[in-house]
């Protein structure tokens, strides 16, 4: 039975047919030293598209059509490509373009904000081996402005959003990722 | 005198050591305190894993590496260790330590990694005390060496500095199915 929380997050979440925006990333230790930042941009349609592309030095590309993941490693020269799991579509970014009903399977949710404008939710996810221990939601007036993810070692990574553009149409092939015929290109069997 | 260790034979580099071979050998592994960031690939058969070196800082022997998933930048595992021991202390919080580095790595996170060797390879040298063979190419940069059962190949070099000669930006080292790949985004000497 969903609970007013859920439902409350799943239609907002709903409401992004697509979602296109820049964002920074910063992640921090547990003593909140900066361990690693870059900043991109990410696309997101509904039904499993994604593409995601991190700017130099830590270039990368990641593409999602619903049944593959695809992650371009410029630097490396090598794309693996990964099968699209339930354990990737817990992954914070494909919340944006994944199937939303199924999230109360997947995540305890929770409302903590106290009320204010701004709804801000916490989803823990059930799955005892994921990734991170928390993910937190911030939503602003125009829609997600941030995403905080916090693992079990008290690393934190934080994710801002601007430039936010909500359900304009994004071509087909922007979910194809292009990369030169000399790169290796890799099929891994699992998640990573 | 030392086995003989032969290049793969179709490299057409040359086994000729430059006349200034020796020097910027002694020059680079007198640079052993150093911090570098950018990323490793590891691959045995067809299954790969990368990850985004957030730090890797030497300290003659000592290395400390600090990773993370290529994926999400979370989960981060942590290599801190000499040629005798290793600390490795995994994304869940736990910690493992050995006397056998490449053992210890292997068991925990399934690499081959060849640590005692991969500080003197990421700066473009063989590993001392241990027979090695060395290919060199156009401008007398060193392009390959064979050492330890790895063939290293120098794919890219960043510009020397007046502080610095060249060093690799990536390096591909194969064994057998095993192999490695090194992309190094920052040097910076400590």
């Amino acid at each position: 039975q969903e609970t007013s929380e859920v439902s409350a997050l799943t239609e907002r979440l709903q409401n992004y047919e697509t979602f296109k925006a820049d964002f920074n990333q910063v992640v921090t230790d547990s003593e909140g030293r900066i361990v690693q930042e870059s900043s991109g941009d990410l696309r997101a349609k509904r039904d499993g598209l994604f593409y995601w592309h991190v700017e130099p030095p830590l270039e990368q590309y990641i593409a999602a059509d619903g049944e593959e993941v695809e992650v371009y490693d410029p630097d490396l020269q090598q794309v693996t490509i990964y099968p699209m799991d339930e354990k990737l579509t817990a992954t914070p970014a494909l919340l944006l373009s994944g199937d939303v009903d199924g999230l109360q399977d997947a995540y305890d949710v929770t409302r903590i904000d106290k009320g204010a404008a701004n709804p801000e939710f916490r989803l823990e996810p059930k799955d005892p081996d994921s990734l991170f221990l928390s993910l937190t939601l911030v939503f602003g007036d125009k829609a997600l402005e941030e995403m905080r993810l916090k693992d079990s070692l008290g690393q934190s990574s934080v994710l801002q959003f601007s430039n936010i553009v909500i359900n304009e149409p994004i071509a087909q092939d922007v979910f194809e990722l292009e990369y030169p015929s000399s790169v290796d290109v890799i099929r891994n069997q699992a998640a990573p | 005198c030392s086995t003989r260790i032969h290049l793969p034979d179709d490299t057409g580099l040359s086994r000729a050591k430059p006349s200034d071979w020796h020097e910027r050998e002694k020059a680079l592994r007198a640079f052993d305190e150093w911090e570098l960031i950018g990323k490793i690939a590891v691959r045995q058969a067809d299954q790969s894993q990368s990850a985004i070196i957030n730090r890797w800082s030497q300290q003659s022997d000592a290395y400390h590496l600090q990773l993370s998933s290529a994926f999400l930048g979370m989960g981060s595992v942590e290599l801190m260790g000499d040629r005798h021991q290793l600390l490795i202390r995994t994304a869940d919080g736990e910690s493992y330590v050995s006397d056998d580095p490449e053992a210890l790595v292997r068991e925990v996170t399934g690499w081959r990694l060849p640590l005692a060797v991969l500080p003197y390879w990421v700066r473009g040298i063989p590993a001392p005390g241990q027979p090695s063979a060395l290919g060199f190419g156009d401008q007398d940069t060193l392009k390959m060496l064979s050492q330890a059962g790895w063939d290293v190949y120098f794919e890219r070099y960043s510009e020397p500095t007046e502080r610095r000669p060249a060093l690799p930006r990536l390096i591909t080292a194969t064994n057998g199915e095993a192999r490695v790949r090194l992309a190094i985004s920052r040097w910076q000497s400590q």
